[in-house]
């Protein structure tokens, strides 16, 4: 398996959400636009090697180019709306908060489209549209995005934030039923949704914004998951995005350490 | 900007850098109350002041001192439906005409549940309405399936008006009878076509002097008894197929045939009609559910292409259409389109569109910048001059459903947003079973929202519903413009889903003059659907009018054609097209009142 240690987690990422942008297009009739996608993708670049340089870092153009367009693919798989700069604009932000938003370890906070999803809830919430449908009907691709987020999660050392956050929707699904007044399983099936098995899967495993002990993972995961479902119980759409979010700004206040990659390939950063 | 040696107060703000940016950007949420789903934030417009206090429009509301009572009843066939029926209800429909031909606007309301009497509310004379659906036998007409829409229209070729009532199952034709009164169910007319739709339409497509239909099905054609949508309609939203699309029968003289129309079976909940690229031929504009709304050209008759891609943004389409009103808004003498679709945030913030046609033929959303992008859960819009100013305003009704138990906005404490928004979420084979869905009697979706009333303000749009004493919070369905009284001032009938029929008397003071038409075709097709009208103002402007008064959501309004004139006296001039290409001018017609403007009586062009 050395070629899977010698692969960075965020190619899978990457893999994971184009392949899902070009099936959308091509079979599931997803509104995205062409201006769309290549605002999106050319200001996402720009603002990483602008910054980049600003900020004086060290990685190669390569990783800042896998870097923003993993987020950039990103931003286009999760968030809906019908505004031409949207998606260039949410890209930025996202961007941006990697290297404004950073812990006393010199590492940002945020997972960066974790940052800009809630950014645009507080800043653009008529722009953005719900779509948890989008994908939904397809069990294909809620096994594409598993086989990608158990590859991600494993290859960034980060599974056990998934199993985490799994296990508290899974031992929470009962009282938060009852109180709801509905089966377990009310609470459970909109876990398989495309939006948050990527979102489980694929952007709370990123080691930059997640601890890098075991137990600090799963602690991170079942945080964010009880969380969410509390923000579920009182109705609060956009319940796990705005829980991860939560939950990273208050473990930044701890020093999380280094990143715990395999063999020193570079982070994950989704 | 590499990182610098930290002082101790540096180094602790850096800690709690991200706790300190998380709680920011929460306050904000949490202020705004962007997230807020209970109670819903209900759509209120909020025009400024000067707008509000200069707004002109005075309507009171008075079906029940005028004779129409009519109660719409709660009906799905299905029995798995359940505590769920208000929000999967047939809703009514309503068809206004002049059906006994007395100059006076009658209106025939649909009750969609077998067995409950639908309603012909005739005019007597401007002052009441009076039910006489039962004497000409146009009362019980759903005993074999639900009805669905009903539209006036001489589908025989005879000269009188007969009623064609779709329903969701077999459709039939209700013929006039020759000599009096009253109508006799013809189903063989029909070609024995059943389908589920929610929009039917009537135009000559294809010119051959027969009126065809148009049918936008919005379940697939299946036994509705054992359907539960719940399970089908959500789902890859932008490709859902599970519907029952668009469907055209041409008229013959042995009847209605199916014109083959291929196209992608969408959740279609209107159909508009227009000439859209001016070549004659009679285009469709269906709005959809679920999906993309298509756009399909007329083959000079020989069938339809669907050329969305070609004329609409295919980013902006809302997957919530649910109306197609064609008006030359701006006076262009373009035909714009108006499409309503959902707007209750934080769940769905999709706003409606209105199309404007360019002068490549491609058409720009223009709804944001014109005012009229929200306006709730979003049903029947109507395009009409209500003032007689010379602009045409928009009325919208809105509204989606309310449990059992939810009978004052007092009770309504428990959205059903974040339900639906879970079941959306929830892949199909889950949704399967039913009991995984909560008790609707103590929810509510999108109720007790107010409809818009928006006034043309030199070309601004603002929504003075309140002010113009739109008063009710019932879920509205369908709206059909009428001039019940004939005095140029347009009124408006509201069908409400579970809730009373609502006549709006327009009682606004000092409007302006007016120009009314009644366009008289040949002895083939009394009723000209399809004529274009265009109105040459002293000001230099060509505002224009298509009479397809069937376009939208589920009313059919008034088939006369309707000018506000504002300050403006003396003879009109009009240039109309008729269905069939020929094309005359009628000049120095008299303002304020309803005058015949017959085929062939005017000057050749």
């Amino acid at each position: 398996m050395s070629w899977f240690r010698a692969v960075d987690a965020r190619w899978f990422v990457l893999a994971n959400n184009a392949i899902l942008l070009t099936v959308g297009l091509a079979l599931f009739g997803l509104q995205r636009s062409s201006l769309q996608i290549a605002t999106c993708l050319a200001a996402t670049i720009t603002c990483e090697l602008v910054l980049a340089r600003l900020w004086g870092r060290r990685a190669t153009v390569g990783d800042r180019l896998l870097s923003s367009a993993t987020a950039a693919a990103s931003t286009l798989v999760l968030l809906v709306s019908p505004a031409w700069w949207f998606y260039a604009a949410v890209g930025v932000i996202a961007i941006a908060s990697k290297y404004l938003v950073r812990d006393a370890a010199s590492k940002h906070v945020f997972n960066p489209t974790n940052f800009a999803i809630v950014f645009a809830i507080a800043f653009f919430p008529d722009d953005l549209l719900v779509r948890p449908d989008q994908f939904s009907g397809s069990p294909w691709l809620m096994a594409q995005i598993a086989v990608f987020g158990v590859l991600a999660a494993v290859r960034g050392a980060r599974f056990r934030t998934t199993l985490g956050y799994y296990a508290a929707v899974l031992g929470f699904a009962l009282p938060v039923g009852t109180l709801l007044g509905v089966k377990p399983l009310w609470i459970l099936a909109p876990e398989m949704n495309t939006s948050t098995l990527i979102f489980s899967c694929l952007m709370m495993t990123d080691p930059r914004t997640t601890p890098s002990s075991p137990r600090g993972q799963w602690a991170f995961g079942f945080a964010t998951g009880a969380l969410h479902l509390c923000l579920r119980y009182v109705q609060v759409p956009y319940s796990p995005f705005i829980a991860l979010f939560v939950v990273a700004g208050v473990f930044s206040v701890r020093v999380r350490g280094p990143a715990a990659t395999p063999s020193g390939a570079p982070i994950q950063t989704l | 900007m590499p990182s610098v040696q930290a002082s101790p107060l540096a180094a602790f703000a850096r800690r709690f850098r991200g706790a300190a940016v998380a709680v920011a950007l929460l306050s904000i949420i949490v202020g705004t109350k962007r997230l807020r789903t209970t109670p819903e934030r209900v759509y209120e417009a909020a025009p400024p002041p000067a707008v509000l206090r200069s707004a002109p429009f005075r309507f009171r509301e008075e079906a029940r001192d005028r004779g129409m009572l009519f109660e719409h009843r709660l009906h799905y066939p299905n029995p798995q439906a359940g505590n769920y029926l208000p929000l999967m209800a047939f809703p009514p429909a309503l068809a206004v005409a002049d059906f006994d031909g007395d100059g006076f606007m009658d209106v025939y309301v649909v009750q969609p549940e077998p067995g409950q009497p639908n309603r012909l509310f005739r005019n007597e004379a401007g002052e009441r309405f009076t039910d006489v659906a039962r004497e000409v036998g146009l009362d019980d007409l759903d005993k074999r399936a639900p009805g669905s829409m009903a539209l006036w229209a001489d589908l025989d070729g005879d000269g009188q008006l007969d009623l064609f009532q779709a329903r969701f199952g077999c459709h039939s034709l209700f013929v006039r009878d020759a000599g009096r009164l009253h109508f006799t169910e013809r189903v063989q007319q029909v070609g024995r076509y059943c389908s589920n739709p929610k929009a039917v339409n009537v135009a000559d497509f294809n010119r051959d002097g027969r009126l065809d239909l148009v049918f936008g099905n919005y379940y697939p054609a299946t036994d509705l008894a054992t359907y539960f949508p719940f399970t089908h309609i959500f789902g890859t939203a932008g490709a859902n197929s599970f519907g029952g699309g668009v469907e055209v029968l041409f008229g013959t003289p042995r009847g209605f045939v199916r014109a083959g129309l291929r196209g992608p079976r969408a959740h279609t909940t209107a159909v508009g009609i227009s000439d859209v690229n001016d070549d004659g031929w009679p285009d469709l504009f269906a709005s959809n559910d679920y999906t993309y709304d298509q756009m399909l050209r007329n083959d000079a008759g020989r069938g339809f292409t669907d050329v969305t891609e070609e004329t609409i943004p295919r980013v902006e389409h809302g997957f919530s259409g649910m109306d197609a009103e064609f008006a030359d808004f701006d006076d262009s003498g373009k035909m714009s389109l108006f499409v309503s679709n959902m707007y209750f945030p934080p769940f769905s913030t999709v706003h409606n569109l209105l199309w404007k046609k360019g002068d490549d033929g491609r058409f720009t959303n223009v709804a944001d910048e014109q005012g009229v992008a929200r306006c709730g859960w979003a049903w029947t819009a109507k395009f009409a001059d209500f003032d007689d100013s010379g602009d045409l305003d928009l009325f919208v009704v809105n509204g989606k459903a309310r449990g059992a138990r939810v009978k004052t906005p007092g009770d309504a404490v428990k959205s059903f947003a974040f339900v639906r928004n879970t079941i959306t979420a929830t892949p199909p084979f889950l949704r399967e079973e039913m009991s995984l869905v909560p008790d609707f009697s103590t929810y509510y979706l999108s109720a007790f929202e107010r409809s818009c009333l928006f006034w043309n303000r030199g070309g601004h749009f603002y929504d003075v519903a309140r002010e113009a004493g739109i008063t009710d919070l019932e879920e509205g369905q369908s709206a059909a413009l009428v001039d019940f009284d004939n005095d140029g001032r347009i009124d408006v009938v509201v069908a409400n889903l579970g809730g009373p029929l609502l006549l709006y008397h327009n009682v606004t003071p000092a409007p302006g003059h007016w120009l009314g038409l009644e366009l008289v075709g040949p002895e083939s097709m009394r009723v000209p659907y399809g004529a274009k009208i265009i109105l040459r103002r002293a000001d230099g402007k060509t505002p224009m009018r298509e009479l397809y008064p069937a376009n939208g959501y589920r009313g059919q309004s008034d088939p006369r054609i309707h000018f506000g004139l504002g300050s403006a006296t003396g003879g009109q001039t009009i240039d109309v097209r008729w269905p069939d290409g020929k094309a005359e001018t009628f000049a120095d017609l008299p303002i304020d009142r309803y005058d015949a403007i017959r085929y062939g009586a005017g000057a050749a062009r």
